[in-house]
C-alpha cells in the first residue's frame, strides 16, 4: 500500500524513474532521491530493522542518522544507514544483527528475557563458574553484535586533500545560508558544508508553508549559487574541530583536511525523544523526522496521529502533517497551549482536541503503534492514570525538546551551559575565531536566525581583518521555552527507552545511579548510554535529565560527557587516504639489485644486507668477509650522517659536543667522535675531519644523523657560535673500498699520493678518483687497509662500476651490512644502540681514553666526572671454543652467576676470520677479567660457558693498516 | 592541527616541527645535588614555558614562549636573548 | 587545456653560503634578492634561502670571495608538474595554500611527509629534494598524476 504523496514543493525526488531494490529477498520500488527508510516506508513498510540487544521492531525515528533504526549490509558494505544511504538501482540489503531475517529474527524473543538482562549485566552474570565464561561471551556478542566486516575487500585508495577557506560555515540551513552570504559579500573566501544531499536546512521542511520562508528561500540559495566566494560542499559532514580551525570536511569522495581562519557552526538542533512505555515502537517518530519524510520524500508518515509537543515547532509540525493529509487525533501538549503562539488555536479551529499538561503514558501495538494513552501530570514524573485517555492511531509524533549540534563547539573548547528559559544547553564562551548562529545558538524565530547569522559573519570578517567582534550573541536569542524539562514517564512494565541504539530503558539508567555510577562520566560507561553508533545524538539530553534529576543537581552541575571527533563514523578508507611511505635510496640502489642483494630496512633506508640468495646466506657472508681480510671488498655506506661544519667557531663547536678533544686535530686527519648526552649516556659516535683551520667534515651514525644535524644547529644557536652547519648526508654518497689491495687498485684511479708518509693512516684528502671530485679518508672501520670515498650523489653510480670493474683482478667483492657487522666485531668495535643502551657511559664501554675530562666543558663532562668512580658495569668480549656445537647463541641472551643475572649478550656472532664465535656482553664489573668465564643462559634455559677474551679480537696491534706494505716488505 | 607562528615565515603546521624541550641553562660549576636536579627533572606543572622548536623543512632553531595549560604560542624570542658564553675551550690547538 | 605532467628536470645546483656571501654576489655583478625570493640569471635563477645563504640554479655560480664565503654543489632531486590543475596534484601532499603561489615564487615546505623547496613557474612549479628522497617523491607524485588523470572533477 503506497503511502506516497503528491509532489511537494521541496522534495528531493526525481518523478521520471523508478529504482528497484530489494531487503532481504523482497522486492521495493522508489524514486531517485530517496534514501532507503523512506523508500521503504513509502510502500507501507513499518518494519525496517531490529534493536541491538533485545531484537524489538523499529521504525523511522528521527530520519536525520540521529539514530540507527534503519541499518543493513549487503555484500560489499555494512553498517548501511537507512536514513542517509540513497537508493540505486539493484541494491540488495539485508538488516543488521537479524538472525534469521528482518521479519523472522530468531533473536526477538530476547525481549521476555529483559528482566535477567539489566544494566551491566555482563559484568556479573556469566561469570561463574569462570570456565565457561568464554562461551557466555561468544553467545552474548552474536546475540547482540553489528554488522559483519567483509574481510575479503577490494584495496581503494581514497586520497584525502588539502583546502583552505577563511570562514568555514556548518550547516546550510536559514542560520547557515545567511552567515555564508554575509561572510562572503564581506570579502572573504567563505567554504559552506551540509551533510545533506541539498542545502536548505530546516528551511526546507520545519517552514514549508510559511510564507516569509517562502521569500528567504530563494533569495539565499540563488545569492548562494551565483557568489564566487562560496564553495558549497554538500553531503560533506565537519568531523571534528583540531587545533587552530583544522577541520576534515568529510566529503562523498574522501577527507578534506580543511584549514579555516573562523568557524561558524550553524548545525541546528537535535530533536529529542519523549521516554515512556513502548515509544520505541514502529510509527513512534520525532516529529521533524516526520517533517523531512513529508517535505523530502513526499511521505505520508501515518494515517492517524498522536501528538505530544512541548513548544511551537511542535505545532508546526501539526499542521504540516494536516496538510499532507494526516488526520490528527489530539494533540497532548505537556504545558500550556496557549503560552504558545497562535498556532495552537489554529489546530483548535480545524477541530483537533488539545490537551494541556497531558504526557503520553504508553504506547500500544506490537510490531507498530495501533494506539496511544495519554494521562494529565500531577507531578513531575507522575500521570493521573484514573483520568488517562485512549486514541487509536497508527503514528505518535514526538515533539518535545531539543539538544544542540555542539559537538565541534565543545571541541574548540567553547564553554556550554544549560539555559533554564530556553530549556537547552547553549553556548556561554567560544574561543576567537570560532561562532554559533541560529537555532545552535538558541535562536529560533526564522527573521531572527537571519540576524544572529549576520552577528556572526561580522564577527568573523573583524576578527580576520584584525579587529575585536563586537557582536551579542545573546541579543536574538528566544525569550520562550523551546524544550521540556521532564518528558518522561516512568512504568510497571519498563520498555520506555531512553537510548534506541543501546537498548537502554528508564530503569537501566536508575538502577546505574542507585548503584554507585551517580557521575555522567561513569553512568555513561557502565550503561552504555550515548555509546552506541548514534553517539548520543537522539539519548544524552534524557540522560542527563535523568542523573540531575536523581541527584538532586542542575543539568549545569551534572555536566556532560566528552564529544569527540568524528561527528559520524567515517570510512576507514577514508581515514586512511592515501598512505605516504617514505623510503630513501641510495645512489647505489641500482647497482646493489644489478648484484644481486638482499635489502633490510635502516631507518627510511633500504641498505644490501649481503649479496646472494637466501639459499646461500651464510656462506655468502662469510666469503664477503674473507674477501675483506684477504683480497678486497667495497661496501656502500652512504647512509652515514655527513655534515659540514665551517667558520672561525667550528673547532670549539665540535670540543663542546663531543667528549675528546677535537681542537687539536691536525688539518688533513680524522678522530673518531663520541658524544654522549647530559645524563652521560652515549648518543652517537663517528668520525670528524680537519680540512681547514675552520672547515671541519663530521661522520655519524646512520641512525642518528638527522638528530646529530639538528643537535649542532642548536648548539650553534644557543651558544651563539660563529658557524655555519651543512647537512650533506643524502649529498653524498659514500663507499669503503676494504682490503689488503685498496691502495693498489685506488692509486690507478688517482693521482693523489697514497704512500704511507702523504696520506697515513687517520688521514683526510680531497681529490679526484677517476675524474670525480672526492673526499677519502683512511678510517679504522673493518680493520683493514681501506679508503672510505665520498662523491656527490650523481656520480656515485659511475665511480662505483669503475671500482667493480678495476677491481675484478684484485677479486673485489661488494659486501653488504651482516658481513660489515661481523668484520666490525671482530675488531671489537661497538654499535650505538646495540652494545649500548639507555644506560651506557664510556666508561662502561671500555672507551675510557674517548672521555678529556681535563676539557673545561663539553656536553655531559660534569656528570661523567661524577659516573667515572662508580662505573658499575663493563662491556667485555667473550669467545666460544672452535668446535663449539652447542646451542645457538643471539643478543640479548642473559647471563646468570649463581643465580642472579649479571648482565647480558649484546653483540655475538661466527667469525670466519677466527673459525669460532665472538661477541660483547655487558655485565656487572667483578665478573670482568681477561679468562674468567661468562655463564649465558641459551633460550632453551642451559648454560654455555664462554671465556672472557680481551679485544680487539682480530690484529690487536692494528698492523693490517699497512698490510701491502708487510706483503711488499716481506717479498 | 596546531599552527606554530614563525616570525618569518608566518605560520606552519606542527608537523613540519620537531619539538625540542624546555629552553634551561645548564648551572656550570654547581654541586652534584643541584647538577643531577638539572639533568633529571623538568617542570611539569602548567604555565609560561620557553621551548626549543626545529623546522625541518628549513633547519632552523626557533624559541618560542607558550601557555602549556592553554596550549598556546604567546611570542617568539630571538636566540639572541637567551644565548650564553661557553666556558672558555682548550686553549692548545 | 595543457596537459598536467610530471617530468625530471636535473638542474646544475650549487649553495653559496657564509657571512661574506652576500657581498661576494653583489660583487659577482649578480642580483641580491630578499630572503625567500628568487632572481632570473642569464640561464637559470638564484633563490636567496637564508639571511646568508643563496642557492643556484645555474652552471656558473660565482667564486667564494672571502674568508667567510663558501661554495658547495647540490644534487637534488628536481621535477617539473606543469599543466591544468597541478594545483590538485599539490593538494593531496601539501598543506600550504598554493591558490596565489606564482612564477619565481620560492618556498621551504613539507610536502608527502619530507622537506621540499617549491619554485613557480609560469604554468606550475619546480619541486627539490634531498637525492635519497628523489625516487619515493617522483614515485609518489606520478601515482598522484596518473589518477587525477582518470578521474573526473573531483570538487
Amino acid at each position: 500500500m503506497s503511502c506516497r504523496l503528491p509532489i511537494q514543493p521541496f522534495e528531493w525526488l526525481d518523478r521520471h524513474q523508478r529504482v528497484r531494490f530489494t531487503l532481504e529477498g523482497r522486492g521495493f520500488e522508489g524514486y531517485p532521491g530517496d534514501c532507503v527508510s523512506s523508500a521503504l516506508w513509502a510502500s507501507g513498510q513499518r518494519l525496517l530493522g531490529r534493536s541491538f540487544k533485545y531484537h524489538r521492531p523499529r521504525g523511522l525515528l528521527s530520519l536525520a542518522n540521529h539514530d540507527i533504526n534503519a541499518l543493513y549490509e549487503n555484500a560489499d558494505d555494512t553498517h548501511i544507514r537507512g536514513d542517509v544511504t540513497p537508493i540505486s538501482a539493484g541494491l540488495q540489503l539485508s538488516a543488521t544483527n537479524t538472525p534469521g531475517g528482518l521479519w523472522h529474527d530468531r533473536m526477538r524473543w530476547l525481549g521476555r528475557l529483559s528482566p535477567m538482562l539489566r544494566v551491566g549485566f555482563y559484568y556479573k552474570a556469566f561469570h561463574s563458574p569462570r570456565r565457561l565464561f568464554p562461551f557466555w561471551e561468544g553467545v552474548i556478542r552474536r546475540a547482540a553484535g553489528l554488522g559483519k566486516v567483509n574481510t575479503a575487500w577490494r584495496r581503494q585508495v581514497t586520497p584525502k586533500w588539502y583546502t583552505h577557506c577563511e570562514v568555514l560555515v556548518i550547516g546550510a540551513g536559514p542560520a547557515g545560508m545567511q552567515a555564508a552570504l554575509h561572510a562572503a559579500e564581506g570579502g572573504a573566501r567563505v567554504i559552506l558544508v551540509d551533510e545533506n544531499p541539498h542545502i536548505g536546512g530546516s528551511l526546507d521542511y520545519a517552514w514549508v508553508h510559511d510564507s516569509e520562508a517562502a521569500s528567504i528561500r530563494v533569495q539565499l540559495k540563488q545569492a548562494i549559487k551565483a557568489h564566487p566566494g562560496i564553495q558549497v560542499m554538500t553531503g560533506t559532514v565537519a568531523g571534528g574541530w583540531y587545533a587552530d580551525q583544522w577541520i576534515p570536511l568529510c566529503t562523498p569522495d574522501g577527507i578534506a583536511k580543511t584549514r579555516a581562519g573562523t568557524m561558524i557552526v550553524a548545525s541546528g538542533l537535535l530533536e529529542q525523544p519523549a521516554v515512556f512505555h513502548n515509544n520505541d515502537l514502529p510509527g513512534v517518530m520525532l516529529a521533524s523526522g516526520a517533517q523531512r519524510l513529508v517535505a523530502r520524500y513526499a511521505v505520508q508518515p501515518c494515517r492517524r496521529a498522536l501528538l505530544l509537543v512541548a513548544n511551537d515547532e511542535g505545532y508546526r509540525a501539526a499542521l504540516d502533517m494536516v496538510a499532507a493529509g494526516v488526520e490528527l487525533v489530539a494533540v497532548a501538549d505537556l504545558g500550556d497551549p496557549d503560552a504558545r503562539s497562535a498556532l495552537a488555536d489554529e489546530l483548535r479551529s480545524e477541530g483537533v482536541p488539545v490537551f494541556a499538561r497531558h504526557m503520553i503514558h504508553e504506547a500500544e501495538g506490537s510490531d507498530g503503534v495501533t494506539g496511544a494513552v495519554i494521562a494529565p501530570r500531577i507531578a513531575d514524573g507522575q500521570l493521573d492514570l484514573s483520568a488517562s485517555r485512549r486514541f487509536a492511531c497508527d503514528g505518535i509524533l514526538m515533539s518535545v525538546g531539543w539538544a544542540p549540534a555542539a559537538h565541534l563547539l565543545y571541541q574548540a573548547g567553547g564553554k556550554l551551559g544549560y539555559d533554564e528559559r530556553i530549556g537547552q544547553i547553549v553556548p556561554r564562551e567560544l574561543p576567537d575565531g570560532v561562532y554559533a548562529a541560529g537555532r545552535v545558538n538558541g535562536v529560533f524565530a526564522l527573521a531572527d536566525q537571519l540576524q544572529d547569522a549576520r552577528r556572526a559573519a561580522a564577527d568573523a570578517l573583524a576578527v580576520l581583518a584584525g579587529h575585536t567582534p563586537k557582536g551579542d550573541p545573546l541579543r536574538w536569542r528566544s525569550r520562550d521555552c523551546h524544550s521540556a524539562d521532564w518528558p518522561i514517564a516512568e512504568h510497571p512494565k519498563g520498555k520506555n527507552f531512553v537510548d534506541m541504539d543501546e537498548d537502554l530503558q528508564l530503569r537501566d539508567l536508575l538502577d546505574a545511579a542507585a548503584e554507585g555510577f551517580d557521575n555522567i562520566e561513569l553512568i555513561k560507561r557502565f550503561s552504555t548510554v550515548g555509546m552506541g553508533p548514534s553517539q548520543g545524538k537522539h539519548a544524552n539530553m534524557n540522560a542527563i535529565r535523568v542523573l540531575a534529576r536523581t541527584l538532586g543537581q542542575t543539568i549545569d552541575q551534572t555536566g556532560s560527557t566528552t564529544a569527540r571527533p568524528f561527528y559520524h563514523p567515517q570510512r576507514l578508507d577514508h581515514l586512511a587516504g592515501r598512505r605516504f611511505r617514505v623510503h630513501q635510496r641510495s645512489a647505489l640502489h641500482e647497482q646493489h639489485v644489478a648484484a644481486g642483494a638482499m635489502f633490510m630496512e635502516a631507518g627510511h633506508w633500504q641498505r644490501p644486507d649481503y649479496y646472494g640468495s637466501p639459499a646461500e646466506r651464510e656462506d655468502q657472508i662469510r666469503a664477503e668477509v674473507r674477501a675483506v681480510r684477504n683480497g678486497l671488498g667495497i661496501i656502500d655506506v652512504s647512509t652515514l650522517g655527513k655534515i659540514e661544519v665551517l667558520g672561525p667557531d667550528a673547532a670549539r663547536l665540535l670540543d663542546a659536543v663531543y667528549t675528546m678533544r677535537m681542537t687539536n686535530v691536525k688539518q688533513g686527519m680524522t678522530r673518531y667522535a663520541l658524544s654522549v648526552d647530559e645524563t652521560g649516556v652515549i648518543v652517537d659516535d663517528g668520525i670528524v675531519g680537519r680540512l681547514g683551520a675552520d672547515r671541519f667534515y663530521v661522520t655519524t651514525t646512520t641512525s642518528h644523523a638527522a638528530a646529530s644535524y639538528r643537535q649542532l644547529g642548536r648548539y650553534t644557536a644557543e651558544w651563539g657560535l660563529n658557524v655555519r652547519i651543512l647537512n650533506r648526508t643524502g649529498q653524498l654518497a659514500a663507499m669503503n673500498l676494504a682490503g689488503p689491495h685498496s691502495r693498489r687498485l685506488l692509486a690507478t684511479l688517482t693521482d693523489l699520493d697514497l704512500s704511507e708518509d702523504a696520506f697515513p693512516y687517520l688521514g683526510i684528502r680531497e681529490a679526484e678518483v677517476a675524474g670525480i671530485p672526492a673526499r677519502l679518508m683512511r678510517v679504522g672501520f673493518v680493520g683493514e687497509l681501506g679508503y672510505e670515498i665520498h662523491v656527490p650523489y650523481t656520480c656515485a653510480a659511475e665511480l662505483w662500476q669503475r671500482l667493480m670493474a678495476d677491481g675484478d683482478d684484485y677479486g673485489i667483492r661488494p659486501f653488504g651490512v651482516e658481513a660489515q657487522r661481523r668484520l666490525r666485531l671482530e675488531k671489537g668495535h661497538i654499535i650505538v644502540g646495540q652494545d649500548s643502551d639507555g644506560l651506557t657511559t664510556p666508561y662502561e664501554a671500555g672507551m675510557p681514553w674517548s672521555v678529556h675530562l681535563k676539557k673545561p666543558f663539553f656536553v655531559g663532562r660534569q656528570t661523567l666526572e661524577v659516573l667515572q668512580p662508580r662505573t658499575a658495569r663493563q662491556l667485555v668480549g667473550f669467545a666460544l671454543p672452535t668446535n663449539y656445537t652447542g646451542p645457538e647463541l643471539c643478543e640479548c641472551l642473559l647471563v646468570i652467576a649463581d643465580g642472579n643475572i649479571r648482565g647480558r649478550v649484546t653483540s655475538v656472532s661466527y667469525s670466519p676470520t677466527l673459525g669460532h664465535l665472538i661477541g660483547l656482553a655487558m655485565i656487572d664489573k667483578p665478573l670482568a677479567g681477561i679468562d674468567q668465564p661468562l655463564p649465558i643462559r641459551t633460550t632453551d634455559g642451559r648454560i654455555v660457558e664462554a671465556r672472557q677474551v680481551a679485544t680487539p679480537f682480530y690484529d690487536p696491534e692494528g698492523l693490517r693498516q699497512r698490510a701491502d706494505l708487510q706483503l711488499a716488505e716481506a717479498v | 592541527m596546531k599552527l606554530i607562528p614563525l616570525p618569518d615565515l608566518g605560520p606552519r603546521p606542527r608537523s613540519e616541527f620537531d619539538y625540542g624541550g624546555e629552553l634551561r641553562r645548564p648551572p656550570m660549576g654547581a654541586d652534584t645535588a643541584l647538577w643531577a636536579a638539572y639533568v633529571f627533572n623538568r617542570q611539569g606543572a602548567p604555565g609560561l614555558l620557553r621551548e626549543w622548536w626545529y623546522h625541518r623543512p628549513t633547519g632552523a632553531w626557533y624559541l618560542f614562549e607558550r601557555d602549556t595549560l592553554a596550549d598556546r604560542f604567546i611570542r617568539h624570542i630571538p636566540v639572541q636573548d637567551i644565548q650564553y658564553e661557553l666556558p672558555s675551550a682548550d686553549p692548545a690547538v | 587545456m595543457p596537459m598536467l605532467t610530471l617530468t625530471e628536470h636535473p638542474l646544475p645546483l650549487w649553495l653559496v653560503l657564509g657571512a661574506d656571501s652576500p657581498a661576494c654576489i653583489r660583487d659577482s655583478g649578480l642580483p641580491l634578492p630578499e630572503v625567500m625570493r628568487t632572481a632570473a640569471l642569464a640561464n637559470g635563477f638564484l633563490a636567496r634561502t637564508g639571511r646568508e645563504e643563496f642557492l643556484f640554479a645555474t652552471v656558473q655560480p660565482p667564486e667564494p670571495i672571502g674568508a667567510h664565503c663558501w661554495r658547495y654543489r647540490r644534487d637534488d632531486h628536481v621535477l617539473a608538474l606543469r599543466g591544468s590543475g597541478w594545483r590538485r596534484v599539490m593538494a593531496q601532499v601539501c598543506h600550504m595554500d598554493l591558490t596565489s603561489f606564482a612564477a619565481s615564487d620560492w618556498l621551504f615546505v613539507s610536502a608527502a611527509g619530507i622537506s621540499v623547496w617549491l619554485f613557480g613557474l609560469e604554468d606550475g612549479l619546480l619541486i627539490g629534494c634531498d637525492p635519497s628522497l628523489g625516487n619515493y617523491l617522483q614515485h609518489t607524485l606520478s601515482e598522484i598524476v596518473a589518477d587525477l588523470a582518470h578521474t573526473t572533477s573531483q570538487h
